[in-house]
C-alpha cells in the first residue's frame, strides 16, 4: 500500500513537470502524422490497397515514434543529476520508473492513440472501429514505452545511440505488432479480434512486472558508469 | 567446504580456469574432428535419399544442429546470466560474450541453410512463417547482446547489463518452441520431440551424431575463446609471468 501511495505522489509530481512545457506533445504527434502522410504519397492514390495496408501502416508509425519518444523518458535526469539522486537516496527505483513510463505514455502516447483513427478514415479504413483500433494501439503502445525503457536505460557516460537502442528494442516489440496489427485488420473482415486483444492485455500484465525492475537494474549501473 | 565446492569454485579463478582449459583442448579438438568425420560420412554418404526431396534433403544435417544449437545456447546463457547477475562471477561475463558472438553466428548458419533448404523445396528462399520469423528475432536478441558488449567500455557493467537483457530476452524461447504449435504455417513440426520421432533410424542417427559433432565444435570454440580472454585480462598478474618465465626457460633449454 506503501508502494501505490508513493507512485501516485510520483506520478502526480512527474505529470507536473511535463505539463510545465505543453507543447512539447505536438513534437510526436507531428511526426506520426507526417510520417502517415508519406505512404499515400509512395504508394499512390489506391484507396483499395491503402485500406489494406492502413492497420500496418499505422502500427509502424506508432512504433517509430514511441522510438522517437523513449530519449524523453530518462536524458535529461541523467544529466542534471536528478536521476544520481534517485539512485543515492535509496528510495524504490521502480516507482520511479513506472512514474515515468505511465506519465510518458499519457502525455506523448495518447495523443498519437487518438489522432489514429482519423488518419485511418484518411487511408480510407472503416471509422467504425475506431473505439477497438484505440484500445488495440493504446494497450500496444503502452507495453512498447515499457520495454523500450529498459532499452533505454543502456547509456554510456549519459551518451545514448539511436541505432543501438534500435537492435536492443525493436526485436522485442515482434510480438506486439504481430497481434496488435492482426487484431486491427481483422477489425474490418472476420477474424482473430480477440486473440489479439487478450494476448495484448497479458502482455503489457507481464511487462509490467518485468520492464521497472530490469529498466530500474540498468539505471543503477549507468549512473554507477558515469 | 567439500571437494565438489572447492573443485567448482574453482572454475571461477582465471589461473585454475587457463590450466583447465588447456588441458580440456586438445581432448574436444580431438572429438570434436572425429564425429564431425563420422557424422559426416555417415551423413553425406550413408545415409539413404529421401523419397520425396532427393538428396537435397541432406542439409538438414548441417541446418538442424545449427538450430538445436541457436537455441541451446541462449539456454546457456540464461544460466550464464545469472552467474553474472546474482553471484557476480567475472568469468561467466567473459563466456557470456563468447556465447552471443557464437550464437549469432550459429543462428546465421541455420537460416541461411534453411534458406538454401527452402529454395528447392518450397520454392522461395523465405517465407514470414512464424518459426523463421522467430529465428530471426533471436539473431536480433544475439546481436542486441554482442552490441551491449561492443558499445560499453567498461567490461563488468556491460556484463551486467548483457545478463539482464538476457534474462529478458529468454521470454522468447518459449515463444520460439512453441510457435510452430501455436502459429502453425508452413515449417513442419519438428520430427523429434522427446522419444517420438517420425524419422527412420537410418536417417536419424547420423542427425544425431551431427548434433554432437556441432557441440563439440561449439564447445572447443569456447574453450579457445574463453582461454584468449583470460591471457588478455591477466596479462599484468604474477602468475602468467610465472608460466610464461618457466614457459621460455623450456624453450631455451630445449
Amino acid at each position: 500500500m506503501a508502494f501505490l501511495r508513493e507512485l501516485a505522489w510520483e506520478t502526480r509530481s512527474q505529470w507536473r513537470l511535463l505539463l510545465t512545457d505543453p507543447k512539447a506533445l505536438l513534437n510526436p504527434l507531428l511526426f506520426f502524422i507526417l510520417i502517415t502522410v508519406l505512404f499515400p504519397l509512395t504508394l499512390g492514390h489506391r484507396p483499395a490497397l491503402l485500406a489494406e495496408v492502413a492497420p500496418g501502416l499505422l502500427w509502424v508509425g506508432v512504433t517509430l515514434s514511441v522510438f522517437l519518444i523513449l530519449p524523453n523518458l530518462f536524458f535529461t535526469d541523467l544529466q542534471d543529476g536528478t536521476l544520481r539522486l534517485w539512485v543515492a537516496s535509496g528510495r524504490a527505483l521502480p516507482v520511479y520508473v513506472v512514474a515515468k513510463w505511465v506519465t510518458h505514455w499519457a502525455f506523448f502516447v495518447l495523443p498519437l492513440v487518438v489522432v489514429a483513427p482519423l488518419l485511418g478514415q484518411a487511408l480510407y479504413l472503416d471509422l467504425s472501429v475506431s473505439w477497438l483500433m484505440i484500445t488495440l494501439l493504446g494497450l500496444g503502445s503502452f507495453a512498447m514505452l515499457g520495454i523500450g525503457a529498459v532499452g533505454v536505460s543502456v547509456m554510456q557516460k549519459g551518451r545514448y545511440n539511436p541505432f543501438v537502442l534500435a537492435v536492443l528494442v525493436l526485436p522485442f516489440y515482434v510480438p506486439i505488432l504481430v497481434f496488435g496489427a492482426s487484431g486491427v485488420s481483422s477489425l474490418t473482415g472476420a477474424g482473430l479480434f480477440e486473440h489479439g486483444l487478450l494476448f495484448l492485455a497479458g502482455l503489457v500484465i507481464f511487462i509490467l512486472f518485468l520492464a521497472p525492475w530490469a529498466a530500474s537494474q540498468m539505471l543503477k549501473l549507468t549512473v554507477a558508469q558515469s | 567446504m567439500n571437494r565438489f565446492w572447492r573443485w567448482s569454485l574453482q572454475w571461477g579463478q582465471p589461473a585454475m580456469l587457463y590450466q583447465r582449459l588447456l588441458r580440456l583442448q586438445p581432448w574436444v579438438a580431438t572429438l570434436a574432428i572425429i564425429f564431425l568425420l563420422v557424422g559426416g560420412y555417415t551423413a553425406f554418404w550413408l545415409a539413404p535419399a529421401d523419397y520425396q526431396q532427393g538428396e537435397v534433403f541432406r542439409i538438414l544435417y548441417v541446418h538442424v544442429p545449427a538450430a538445436w544449437l541457436s537455441m541451446m545456447v541462449y539456454g546457456a546463457m540464461v544460466g550464464l546470466a545469472l552467474l553474472v547477475f546474482i553471484w557476480q562471477v567475472t568469468i561467466a561475463g567473459w563466456a557470456m560474450k563468447t556465447f552471443a558472438w557464437l550464437g549469432a553466428g550459429y543462428t546465421l548458419i541455420a537460416l541461411v541453410t534453411g534458406a538454401i533448404w527452402g529454395q528447392p523445396t518450397w520454392g522461395t528462399w523465405w517465407v514470414w512463417d512464424a518459426r523463421l520469423t522467430s529465428e530471426l528475432v533471436l539473431l536480433f536478441i544475439y546481436l542486441g547482446i554482442v552490441l551491449i558488449f561492443d558499445v560499453l567500455a567498461d567490461a563488468r557493467a556491460a556484463a551486467r547489463m548483457a545478463a539482464i537483457l538476457t534474462l529478458v530476452g529468454s521470454v522468447n524461447l518459449p515463444i520460439i518452441h512453441y510457435s510452430v504449435i501455436w502459429w502453425h504455417t508452413l515449417h513442419q513440426p519438428p520430427s523429434i520431440r522427446g522419444l517420438e520421432t517420425s524419422m527412420h533410424w537410418s536417417m536419424l542417427y547420423p542427425l544425431l551424431l551431427m548434433a554432437l559433432a556441432f557441440l563439440l565444435v561449439f564447445v572447443w570454440q569456447v574453450v579457445w575463446h574463453l582461454r584468449c580472454r583470460v591471457l588478455m585480462e591477466a596479462r599484468h598478474t604474477p602468475w602468467l609471468a610465472k608460466r610464461l618465465r618457466s614457459l621460455n626457460q623450456s624453450g631455451e633449454n630445449g
